[in-house]
């Protein structure tokens, strides 16, 4: 966001700011709800949820350990005022291992580690043309993962 | 001008996969600085994950962990926690603790568990966590797991934000390393050093890289309590060091319907290393529970 020399002009922008941050911050986890976790299934969710407010240009990277024999899905979605966001997965040595296409909607991939992995997921937002109004959008941009179980290989025993 | 701005995003909650879209809840936890004036040209953001007890009592569980009610942390402590610290990390526990009955499903310990959990918040002051329509929605699903979990994670979500909200991030933080300790202590606590499970250990042993990351989200709070968390983590990592690993190159193939990757990171240890891990782990983990 753009610093204003004016004083009061700043404030005025920083209570529009700060309510745009609260409002964003539960448009985020609706919308995730709403359109990323149908998408999941039907894969079982790993309980964590990575979400924030993106602006163009932005590029987040999160390392993820997935563990052996488990298959993933990994999903990806944000708003579209963001534009064509992508995302890819790496290996340690940085070797692309997924990117996502230009166009795709809700993109995913789905895969399997035979030993336990630490991976990367790189999201890139792309850069906007500056508009007259000066105004930077902003999006949520949330990351899921979601995993099938390898089978169980003993039935619950009750210890006292 | 760049600049790189270190985020973390951690959440620990819990949450099942078999339910409607509605009762998929989750928690999102953000340490949102994006909107910084300093935000000049581009922030690259790095974040850190750690798996949440939920996933991580699954995994435990595939090991062949039989549930031991022995290993919880007693009901009967949770009136012994009186700094917001103590509040914070138990609040942890008891939700690993929860996340745990409830994967075994073990639901009049959930009740229980639960009970403890809503204690911990609301000393904290999160009485919204766990309200009156929370604990009905417990009750009316207690026999089903997977709704449990997703009324647990909305719990926890709600936790996440009140805390983040009121500048006590650093509390939340300490909400994940409490689960996080705890739930490689039930996992890690049945390790019988005579005859030590090769899954368990395996399964233990991968942990190495959430203490990495754990570590690195002590270290983004500015807070003593969180400086001295990590100091104490530090002593597990030293162990989880002795852990080698070794790296080829990856691959990528197709099965049926996923890919698989082949090849990437493998740990070599020994049982003696992963001892050590189970015995540091279970000292800090009594420690946070006194």
């Amino acid at each position: 966001m753009k610093l204003f020399n004016n004083s009061i002009l700043f404030s005025t922008v920083f209570i529009v700011f700060v309510g745009l941050s609260n409002w964003s911050y539960g448009q985020c986890t609706s919308f995730t709800k709403k359109q990323g976790f149908p998408a999941l299934a039907p894969f079982i969710h790993n309980g964590q949820l990575t979400s924030t407010k993106f602006m163009p240009g932005d590029e987040a990277e999160i390392e993820m350990t997935f563990n052996a024999e488990n298959d993933y899905r990994v999903l990806v979605l944000w708003q579209e005022v963001l534009g064509d966001v992508i995302f890819k997965i790496l290996d340690k040595n940085k070797k692309e291992l997924y990117v996502s296409k230009p166009g795709e909607k809700l993109p995913f991939w789905d895969f399997r580690v035979n030993s336990t992995q630490q991976l990367t997921v790189v999201i890139n937002v792309p850069k906007q043309a500056d508009t007259s109004t000066k105004i930077t959008p902003q999006g949520c941009v949330s990351i899921l993962v979601g995993f099938k179980p390898k089978e169980n290989i003993s039935k619950v025993k009750m210890m006292h | 001008m760049k600049y790189l701005s270190l985020f973390i995003i951690t959440i620990t909650l819990f949450a099942c996969g078999e339910e409607q879209v509605d009762n998929n809840e989750a928690v999102v936890n953000e340490a949102n600085a994006d909107l910084t004036n300093q935000r000049i040209d581009k922030a690259k953001k790095v974040f850190y994950t750690i798996p949440s007890p939920y996933e991580t009592a699954l995994i435990f569980e595939s090991t062949g962990v039989g549930y031991n009610i022995g290993l919880l942390n007693s009901i009967e402590n949770v009136g012994n926690y009186s700094t917001n610290v103590q509040q914070a990390l138990n609040f942890g526990v008891y939700g690993a603790d929860l996340s745990y009955a409830n994967i075994f499903d073990q639901s009049q310990q959930c009740m229980f568990y639960m009970n403890c959990a809503k204690k911990m918040a609301d000393q904290l002051g999160i009485t919204s966590a766990f309200d009156a329509a929370t604990i009905e929605r417990v009750e009316r699903n207690l026999n089903n797991r997977d709704s449990l979990m997703n009324i647990i994670n909305d719990s926890y979500w709600i936790s996440d934000s009140y805390l983040k909200e009121n500048q006590q991030e650093y509390l939340s933080a300490l909400v994940i390393a409490g689960g996080w300790i705890e739930g490689l202590y039930l996992g890690s606590a049945t390790l019988n050093k005579d005859k030590p499970s090769v899954p368990i250990m395996k399964s233990i042993a991968d942990q190495k890289y959430a203490i990495e990351s754990l570590v690195d989200l002590m270290g983004l709070y500015d807070h003593p309590e969180t400086t001295k968390l990590k100091t104490k983590l530090l002593v597990i990592k030293a162990s989880f060091d002795k852990i080698k690993e070794t790296t080829t190159e990856t691959s990528v193939k197709k099965d049926k319907k996923v890919a698989v990757i082949d090849g990437g990171s493998s740990l070599n240890y020994t049982p003696e290393v992963i001892f050590e891990i189970t015995q540091n782990i279970k000292n800090l983990r009594n420690e946070i529970i006194q």
